[in-house]
């Protein structure tokens, strides 16, 4: 009935024990007996049970963890996940910021994002807008933001490391520039050439 | 001699006569030169006035407007009233801006046009198709392809004015209904167009029908003289003040033409009071009775507008709707027998309701938000510019929020004190409800009469927040994933501290029991006062507090036992930004109100864009959200199942605070934050628990606003691992009940279960249990 933790074990310590001494005592914490529920003790904990029964209260989904789908499954383009009002609107902010309406474009991508929260197009392509508007600090956080939405997507990856390097040019930091530069060129060679 | 004396006299009298001749004549010059003097300030004041800036313009403050896109979880009933609260009118057949028609499952609509902060938008009609609870389709006849995305014109909820101040909307004489300019002068001043500013005529007849009358019944001015009235001149009714008067309309006539000078009198003259805001001119006076533009009244709301011009209180429509009804009567009439409205409008005219709105009009609806908008805005602006400039700012309000916080709020006190009898209006609450990506607010509640502009408890009530503090707690203790992980067992013991100040403190839990040793997690889920003080000290009160701040807790957090269990007294706005950010995965945007500013023109000002940061650290997020999620599976928020679908995943804390003083709940789904406080102004117990009082008011709002379901991003240094809740180690299929928990990643346990099929009592696991 003890836990152990990957960081925590102390192979040093278990040979010893192997070595006869039986009787010593772990330097580890205390070892963690769990509570025994008593069926007559109201104040019993309650464990929440799982896979929940249909119909009770605890129809939630398994948190999944991140896995990495093949390269291939990942989508390389905004017209892909987003749905075409996010798509119409990703193109108006492109035709803005191209004519020079950075702030234009800015805001329209926002109407895109409260469309589609967590769109990592949409993201990535309002970096590139900060970007070309000479707000390399914004440009970075967003990037960073829209990292997290990419979900490990190296096709956005490796866009938003671009971003991120050229921002960090603006910014005097050379060696971080190349960092990301390098960066983009890994998720790059990940890709297939096509 | 006689003759020559004679002559002398006459020449005498003569000499005496060009004396008085010249005397009169410089004298006639001096007061010519004075009166000329007079006349060229006089003339400086009218064209500086008018040519100038002639009003003081209050800010316009507008909602977020509704996009609307194939998909949007909006159907026919929900557009209706969104129409609606816009103003636009339910027609037959929907046919200019503002108007929109039902037909099945599609609505047809004419939006109106509106400048936005990146560009005009023209009007359009547009036919909005719907399938189950969603948009399907929207259509726009003639053009070539389906629209992917419309936005409707935004909401206006109010104005910056000064305190005791004008507020008004410009509009110009171009744009406004032909009938307005037209049967105002019928019915004010029929020879506008002849006289030079004063009317004889007019003020003969005037007179006439005075002293018939034996009392004053008609008044003889013009347009031009009310407009000089009320430009620069007082009410005092001095023959001083009817020259000057007099004088002033001559120059002003002189100068400009009669359209400026009607524009001027459209937007100048007092139609109404609303509070101490004083309402001027047409373009306002139509959103605050009719709730909608200038452009979109029909002929018997015009009549009823030019007949105020009279009296704006005497026949103030809301108050008085008798003699306003008498007034817009007679006004048709006019309208009638000029030939500007055929019988049949004019009979269907008298019959129509004033149709004045319920509510104070399409302004001050929300003045709790709008003084949260007011504080951002004095960061960046001067008073004078909010005041005088007319700026437009569009904040991130959302109506279908507001809407929905404030009649939960009314209705959920109510419920409690009714089923509690308590007495009446005895209880007090305030409510925020925030994006979570963006951290837009898009509902605010400073008390349970939102119309009433007062204390702001969103704002301004500083309460402890009780256990609410609980989650930064159990941060601070997963943020040392060595030490802590969601199944690190707790055993609750007694506790009591000596303080610095001499006193001891005794926590208690709120059933005043131990309950032994469980998970960590479990203390928040049940909120558990001893264990979770257990913790805090073990991992210090100091590092508890630097959550507080981290997480968006403004100013210093000072690190006393008691703010573990909630002695901090934070106001609702302050909880939203801090639980915002831990549902947000510990990324953080400052809570803002305002999008984008532009100037009275449309011309864009100032956009305020998203700045994040990470805040908190993600992992240690994720841990505490999933205990988050457990409060409100089986923990104390649990009764929101009751009215949300148990499909929608959901976390949250409730909090109360000793004697049952504070009742709160804060917590979100996938896209929304929202925090409720319910309590007394006085601070006396109301017997509420954050789940009996503050609960079932947050969950019908979450409900109300069809909350997504909470999906925190994995951050990649967390694994989710199945446990054997009775051991935390690792389950599997031959496990009965195991759980899926996540941990930091490296922290999470190796081993498996005697119950899991893995399970292998090898060589270690024997030693272990040798030793056990």
């Amino acid at each position: 009935m003890s836990r152990t933790y990957r960081r925590g074990l102390s192979w040093p310590l278990i040979s010893l024990l192997l070595c006869g001494l039986a009787a010593c005592t772990t330097t580890r914490q205390p070892r963690q007996d769990w509570p025994q529920p008593r069926p007559d003790d109201p104040n019993a904990p309650v464990y929440p049970s799982w896979p929940p029964e249909p119909g009770s209260e605890g129809g939630v989904e398994l948190p999944q963890q991140p896995t990495q789908p093949p390269v291939q499954n990942f989508p390389r383009s905004a017209a892909e996940v987003s749905g075409p009002a996010v798509m119409a609107l990703i193109q108006q902010a492109q035709a803005q910021r191209d004519a020079g309406n950075g702030d234009v474009a800015a805001a329209t991508l926002d109407r895109a994002r409260r469309i589609e929260p967590r769109n990592p197009f949409v993201w990535l392509e309002l970096a590139k807008t900060q970007l070309a508007q000479d707000q390399a600090q914004d440009a970075e956080a967003t990037a960073q933001r829209a990292s997290a939405y990419s979900r490990g997507n190296p096709y956005i990856d490796q866009d938003l490391w671009q971003v991120i390097a050229a921002a960090r040019e603006q910014l005097g930091d050379a060696g971080g520039a190349s960092a990301a530069r390098a960066k983009a060129g890994e998720i790059a060679r990940m890709l297939p050439s096509s | 001699m006689r003759k020559s004396s004679s002559r002398s006299s006459l020449r005498g009298w003569f000499r005496v006569r060009r004396g008085f001749l010249i005397a009169f004549v410089l004298a006639l010059c001096a007061a010519l030169a004075a009166f000329s003097y007079y006349l060229v300030q006089l003339d400086h004041v009218v064209r500086t006035r008018f040519a100038g800036a002639r009003w003081a313009l209050p800010a316009q403050v507008y909602a977020a407007p509704l996009e609307l896109y194939p998909g949007l979880r909006v159907d026919a009933a929900m557009l209706q009233r969104e129409l609606g609260r816009l103003g636009y009118r339910h027609v037959s057949d929907a046919a200019g801006p503002g108007t929109f028609s039902v037909s099945g499952s599609t609505i047809d609509l004419v939006t109106r046009a509106f400048r936005f902060w990146d560009g005009a938008q023209p009007s359009s009609r547009l036919s909005v198709r719907f399938s189950g609870h969603s948009i399907s389709e929207i259509l726009e006849p003639g053009a070539p392809s389906p629209r992917v995305i419309a936005r409707l014109d935004p909401l206006p909820i109010g104005s910056i004015h000064p305190a005791h101040g004008e507020d008004r909307v410009l509009v110009k004489i171009a744009d406004v209904p032909e009938l307005l300019p037209k049967g105002l002068v019928l019915v004010e001043d029929q020879h506008f167009y002849q006289h030079h500013g004063i009317s004889i005529r007019g003020i003969s007849r005037a007179a006439l029908a005075n002293l018939r009358a034996g009392r004053v019944v008609q008044g003889g001015s013009t347009i031009t003289q009310q407009l000089v009235r009320n430009f620069f001149l007082t009410l005092d009714q001095t023959w001083a003040r009817k020259a000057n008067e007099a004088l002033m309309s001559l120059l002003l006539e002189a100068h400009y033409s009669k359209d400026q000078i009607l524009e001027a009198y459209l937007n100048e003259i007092f139609l109404g009071q609303d509070g101490d805001r004083a309402i001027h001119g047409f373009g306002l006076a139509s959103r605050f009775y009719f709730n909608k533009p200038l452009s979109e009244l029909q002929s018997h709301e015009i009549a009823l507008l030019i007949g105020l011009a009279k009296g704006a209180s005497y026949y103030n429509p809301r108050r008085n709707p008798e003699r306003a009804k008498a007034r817009r009567a007679l006004v048709l009439r006019l309208f009638r027998d000029a030939g500007y409205i055929d019988e049949a409008e004019y009979q269907a005219g008298l019959e129509k309701p004033l149709g004045v709105t319920g509510v104070k009009g399409g302004v001050e609806r929300f003045p709790a938000f709008i003084e949260l908008v007011k504080r951002q805005l004095r960061r960046d602006y001067q008073d004078e510019d909010l005041l005088s400039e007319g700026l437009r700012i569009f904040t991130t309000l959302d109506p279908r929020a507001q809407e929905s916080l404030e009649t939960r709020m009314t209705e959920g006190l109510d419920r409690i004190e009714l089923s509690r009898k308590m007495v009446e209006d005895s209880l007090q609450g305030a409510g925020v409800v925030v994006s979570l990506e963006g951290g837009e607010v898009q509902a605010l509640v400073g008390g349970r009469d939102s119309h009433y502009a007062g204390f702001n408890r969103a704002l301004d009530a500083r309460r402890p927040i009780g256990s609410l503090a609980k989650p930064f707690v159990y941060l601070a203790a997963l943020s040392e994933p060595g030490r802590y992980n969601l199944l690190t067992p707790v055993d609750e013991q007694p506790v009591s501290l000596k303080l610095p100040n001499g006193s001891t403190w005794t926590p208690q839990n709120y059933d005043h029991e131990l309950h032994g040793v469980f998970p960590l997690y479990l203390g928040l889920a049940k909120s558990y006062n001893l264990a979770t003080v257990k913790v805090g000290l073990d991992v210090g009160v100091d590092r508890v507090a630097k959550m507080f701040e981290a997480a968006g807790y403004p100013g210093t957090m000072t690190p006393l036992p008691s703010i573990m269990l909630g002695a901090a007294e934070i106001p609702a706005i302050d909880v939203a930004q801090m639980y915002a950010t831990i549902g947000n995965g510990g990324y953080q945007y400052p809570l803002t109100a305002i999008r984008d500013v532009t100037t009275v023109d449309g011309e864009p000002l100032n956009r305020y864009p998203l700045r994040g940061k990470t805040a908190l650290p993600d992992a240690p997020v994720f841990l505490l959200n999933w205990a988050m999620e457990q409060v409100m599976i089986f923990g104390t928020g649990a009764s929101a199942y009751n009215v949300i679908s148990p499909a929608t995943r959901l976390a949250g804390k409730s909090g109360t605070t000793d004697d049952y003083r504070d009742a709160w709940f804060a917590g979100y789904g996938g896209d929304r934050a929202t925090v409720i406080w319910v309590g007394r102004d006085d601070n006396k117990s109301t017997g509420l628990s954050g789940s009996s009082g503050a609960l079932p008011i947050w969950s019908q709002v979450m409900s109300d606003l069809r909350v997504s379901s909470f999906d925190p991003l994995p951050p990649s240094k967390v694994e989710t691992v199945l446990v054997e809740p009775q051991s935390g180690l690792r389950a599997d299929e031959g496990c009965m009940n195991p759980i899926a928990v996540p941990f930091v990643a490296d922290y999470s346990p190796e081993d498996y279960a005697p119950c899991a099929n893995a399970y292998r009592p090898g060589a270690l696991q024997w030693f272990r249990d040798i030793f056990r």
